[in-house]
């Protein structure tokens, strides 16, 4: 085994983080810098039920993600581990492997327990979004402040689901399964659009917070 | 034992009666029986063929460019297949027409595609038509796509609109190196060969 896999396996036993969330996300940055031409995990969810701040902190980026708002903590993690990405690359494919399924079995097995979501963590218009799926698990949800801020990323989501069903519509079923032509493209970028466009205006939600106390919560990881 | 398939692109299709005249690029003309299968021009597709130059089988490619057979009974796929990328001529040519029709589409808003899907449609097809039977340039083909729309039945403000949008089409430098993308995940045992 290498001296970086060494240091990296040293580092994440130390885990020099204070609190457990950013210990948890340390080892997501590191899987996600691995695994960088795989599925590149986006977010960790412990198991049960989640603290205000996650809750809060998955609420606010399914509500400004699609603003341009992302905050992309990127290296943060990474750069607290002393190591960089130029050395995890330079890591043989079996040590990756090796790192990669050590990361897992403490994030799934060991004291986190929990949940790694691999994609459609964002409201798109084309699919479901299994992160709102997660929201609506959460007993928190039922709470006065929190349920009008979800029924609009459900209406959101559902306009979204009724834009492809359009595009259907006017560009039958049978031919959805060929090649797109380049008119139904253009038709479908349309319709995208209109829905951003509609969806970015704030008045169409009432922020809960303040925006930069939200946006510092975010622990999410967006690319390494 | 594998079957030789070819990757192609539709040149030309003609409804007549319950037939289809079809041409690819590599002016092989086929008369088949309408099926129904949306046979369009600038449509890659696989095709394969007997020694005898018969049409045996056709595959249109899906959403995700993965082919799926419109014509013929025998899955030659399936079987096993190495498929040769006879496109690689025509690359320019399809890229100008794509973004040709990208361009002319761009300047319509959802009510004017809705309302005149049908005469979209059709210049879509009459640009890849022109376009990959005549290997002119960039320049001179906007000519002759402008020339091309302002003779269908749109309304003059949605054609000028068009006609504009074509005339400042930048050259699309990317898409001439890039070849046509397709994908074998369903048919494990068939190959592309690129040249």
């Amino acid at each position: 085994m290498s001296n970086i896999l060494n240091h990296i396996e040293e580092k994440l036993y130390r885990a020099n983080y204070k609190t457990e969330d950013n210990r948890q996300q340390a080892y997501l940055s590191l899987h996600a810098a691995i695994s960088k031409n795989k599925e590149v995990p986006r977010v960790y969810i412990p198991q049960g039920q989640a603290t205000v701040e996650t809750f809060e902190a998955i609420l606010s980026h399914l509500l400004l993600s699609d603003t341009n708002n992302i905050v992309e903590i990127t290296n943060k993690y990474i750069s607290g581990l002393s190591i960089s990405t130029k050395q995890i690359n330079s890591l043989s494919f079996e040590n990756k492997e090796e790192l990669l399924s050590l990361i897992d079995d403490l994030l799934l097995n060991g004291w986190g327990k929990g949940h790694i979501f691999y994609e459609k963590m964002r409201l798109s218009p084309k699919s479901d979004c299994h992160l709102l799926g997660w929201i609506k698990t959460q007993n928190i949800s039922n709470d006065d402040k929190y349920i009008s801020l979800i029924r609009k990323l459900e209406l959101r989501l559902k306009q979204g689901i009724e834009n492809t069903e359009n595009l259907n519509k006017v560009f039958s079923n049978g031919e959805r399964r060929y090649n797109p032509t380049i008119l139904s493209k253009s038709y479908e970028l349309i319709l995208e659009k209109i829905w951003r466009v509609n969806w970015n205006q704030n008045t169409n939600y009432m922020v809960m917070l303040d925006e930069e106390e939200l946006l510092s919560k975010l622990i999410f990881i967006e690319e390494i | 034992m594998y079957f030789k398939c070819k990757l192609m692109l539709i040149t030309s299709v003609l409804h007549e009666n319950k037939n289809i005249n079809i041409e690819f690029n590599n002016k092989f003309k086929f008369s088949i029986l309408d099926n129904g299968a949306n046979l369009r021009c600038g449509r890659p597709c696989i095709v394969h063929m007997s020694s005898r130059n018969e049409l045996k089988s056709i595959y249109l490619l899906d959403v995700e460019y993965k082919p799926f057979q419109v014509y013929g009974d025998f899955d030659v796929l399936l079987e096993g297949s190495v498929i040769y990328d006879e496109t690689k001529e025509l690359i320019n040519q399809n890229a100008y027409a794509l973004q040709f029709c990208i361009q002319a589409f761009n300047v319509l808003n959802k009510l004017e595609i809705e309302d005149n899907k049908n005469i979209l449609l059709n210049i879509e097809n009459e640009i890849f038509n022109f376009v990959l039977k005549n290997k002119i340039g960039f320049k001179t083909l906007k000519k002759f796509a402008n020339k091309m729309i302002s003779s269908v039945d749109l309304k003059d403000e949605i054609k000028a609109r068009i006609i504009h949008a074509i005339n400042v089409a930048p050259m699309p430098r990317v898409a001439l190196n890039k070849s046509l993308d397709i994908n074998l995940d369903e048919y494990l045992d068939s190959k592309i060969v690129r040249w």
